[in-house]
């Protein structure tokens, strides 16, 4: 897999080389803006890592220009600009994702995994958060480096959860997407299916907040 | 601390002191002045009298004017060349003749007369005066011209005191002025309505004002520069350990590349909070929009589940809903989670932390309780100075927290407490008391 590095900064730069070959990706650096417009042009990058205070040309300008002509590379800013304005004009330009530095490198390969993910995603259907896959064709889910068919109900339940990762959902929001229309619902079914799903793939792939409901984390 | 004496008190106590001073000198030389005046009148009445006076009639066969005192009388004694009296005007009164010609003061009846004696060649004449009866005219005469100057003393009193306080009355605007005025402000003091000599004054805090606005600015651009190239060099250090602790076999040498790990990890999550803080400081208001906090209260709730979970802390949330408030959402979520950040910080694996929001009577309350030590004695006082850390022990947490909500609880109008539970179980209570949409 091949991926653009666009990064003016020395150590930084050197770095994430480093990271990102021992990860297996094979990486081409480039230093300014205007080389990075060249080489954005090229459609062989999996993915491109842009820095926004660029010399020459701006980040936030190499951005406008590649998606003006139609470059298609999912495109992931790591800045040191944090501020809200910056992080919503890189994603109205059509950055894919935002990393503000310092960050630590598996935060930034598992965002890279979750944007390959999820351009790849729309053609096999799955669901993901950074801990777990929920295939919707299959139902078949991983969490915790194990893999299991789920049974409909169990299935339901997690893809209830998954379709809105980080948000909780109450008890009565999961039961509407679980059971159907006059169903008779025993009052600690949920209680079961959860423990069932914990005993499978770790008390970690659904958190409970108490008073509030269930939620697996983004 | 001595206080100054005022402007307004010196100027008074000078000028009425002043015009005190002047009043009663000149009161008192008009009285001398009258006095000594009166006296000489009335001698040369003496003398009038000494001169005109012929064998007239005793005092017996004239009738006494109605409203004249017998007091006032003038006694006229003549003699004959032997010396015998040969007129008497006030019988009995027997003042002895004075052997020169001239004025002299007498003693007769037990009482002091004023005496003029005219010896002539077959005739001596004296006539005489009381001496109180003088002084009594005289001492009318004089407090009659000493008076009106007495009585005007008070009255330049109080048109002094009136013209000094209309004076000062726009310097106390000026001085209400700076003493109301925002740090923030940094539009220069008006110079309408300032008296000429207070010109130069005014001018010169006008100066002061914009340079402390440019170092006030100066400052703050230099933290937040600093904080922002601090994140470069940081991000280099973080990859490298992650570099590093890749490569790493499972040696002795993985828990001090977890160390440094944590180390950059704590110097990052600084630089972050020193950012914020700055733009925090900035004067300009929050953008005001409404939002429902219950929404949001949850939100940051669900972000600090999954810590919650690898520490094994016991989450609850019990949040009314509907609960619209006004001010900038990013903004309050930094707050909450600042607020619950530091409950689950604090509290060792297996406590309990509850978030809860409700209603009061004017608008909400939303409570972070935490079952963690609870606050040591005297960091009530310095809970939310920056850098202050309740418990430097923990390895994480970088003391800029509560300031950060501190901060933004006073942009918005919000009040914030953070103190031990009261409800008998160890704890921290931290809570945020916010208006309503109405408010």
């Amino acid at each position: 897999m091949r991926v653009l590095l666009i990064e003016d900064d020395v150590l930084i730069g050197n770095g994430l080389v480093a990271a990102l070959k021992a990860a297996g990706m094979s990486v081409d650096w480039v230093r300014d803006g205007l080389t990075a417009q060249e080489a954005l042009r090229d459609a062989g990058y999996a993915i491109a890592l842009l820095d926004l205070g660029l010399p020459g040309i701006d980040g936030m300008a190499v951005l406008r220009a590649a998606r003006r002509q139609s470059v298609e590379t999912p495109v992931l800013i790591i800045t040191a600009r944090d501020a809200v304005e910056s992080r919503v004009a890189g994603l109205d330009l059509g950055a894919d994702d935002y990393l503000v530095k310092p960050f630590e490198v598996p935060e930034l390969l598992a965002r890279m995994r979750a944007l390959l993910r999820r351009r790849a995603g729309r053609a096999t259907l799955t669901l993901n958060t950074s801990a777990a896959v929920l295939n919707t064709g299959t139902h078949e889910f991983s969490h915790g480096g194990r893999t299991e068919t789920l049974p409909a109900r169990e299935y339901a339940l997690m893809q209830a959860l998954m379709d809105r990762p980080g948000h909780i959902l109450s008890r009565a929001q999961i039961e509407e997407r679980i059971y159907g229309w006059g169903e008779e619902v025993e009052s600690n079914a949920m209680e079961v299916l959860i423990h069932s799903i914990r005993r499978k793939f770790g008390k970690g792939a659904i958190l409970n907040v108490r008073g509030a409901g269930w939620m697996v984390p983004k | 601390m001595t206080r100054t004496p005022s402007l307004r008190r010196t100027a008074l106590v000078w000028i009425t002191a002043l015009l005190a001073v002047a009043g009663l000198i000149t009161a008192g030389a008009a009285y001398r002045y009258s006095e000594s005046e009166t006296a000489g009148f009335l001698d040369g009445q003496l003398r009038q009298i000494a001169l005109n006076a012929g064998p007239g009639l005793a005092a017996a066969d004239a009738p006494a004017a109605p409203d004249q005192d017998p007091e006032d009388r003038f006694a006229v004694t003549m003699w004959d060349a032997a010396g015998k009296m040969v007129h008497q005007s006030l019988p009995g009164m027997d003042i002895p003749l004075q052997p020169n010609s001239g004025f002299a003061n007498a003693e007769a009846g037990g009482e002091t007369w004023r005496v003029y004696t005219l010896h002539g060649k077959d005739q001596a004449v004296q006539v005489a005066q009381r001496v109180t009866v003088r002084d009594e005219i005289a001492s009318n005469a004089a407090m009659g011209a000493a008076l009106p100057v007495l009585l005007l003393i008070p009255l330049s009193w109080l048109v002094v005191g009136l013209a000094l306080h209309r004076t000062l009355r726009r310097l106390d605007g000026l001085a209400n002025d700076l003493a109301t005025r925002s740090t923030l402000a940094i539009a220069p003091l008006p110079l309408v309505d300032v008296p000429a000599e207070l010109t130069p004054l005014v001018e010169g805090m006008n100066g002061l004002i914009l340079r402390l606005n440019a170092a006030l600015a100066a400052q703050k651009r230099f933290l937040a520069d600093a904080a922002h190239t601090l994140r470069t060099p940081l991000a280099a250090m973080q990859i490298e350990i992650g570099n590093l602790s890749a490569g790493a076999p499972a040696t002795n040498q993985r828990p001090r590349l977890e160390a440094l790990a944590a180390g950059a990890r704590r110097a990052a999550a600084l630089v972050d909070q020193l950012l914020r803080l700055a733009r925090l400081d900035e004067p300009v208001p929050p953008p005001r929009a409404m939002f429902d906090a219950a929404a949001l209260l949850l939100d940051c709730v669900a972000d600090q589940a999954p810590l919650a979970g690898r520490k094994g802390i016991d989450l609850g949330a019990a949040i009314a809903p509907l609960t619209m408030i006004r001010g900038d959402e990013e903004e309050v979520r930094t707050l909450f989670a600042n607020l619950i950040g530091n409950a689950l910080t604090y509290t060792p694996a297996g406590g309990k932390v509850d978030v809860i929001l409700r209603h009061t009577g004017a608008g909400f309350a939303a409570e972070v309780l935490d079952t963690g030590p609870g606050l040591p004695e005297g960091a009530q006082a310095h809970l939310f100075e920056r850098f202050y850390r309740a418990a430097p022990q923990a390895a994480e947490g970088s003391g800029l927290g509560l300031a950060i909500a501190r901060r933004i609880a006073e942009r918005h109008g919000f009040g914030l407490e953070v103190c031990n539970r009261t409800d008998g179980v160890s704890g921290v209570l931290a809570r945020v008391i916010m208006p309503g949409p109405q408010a």
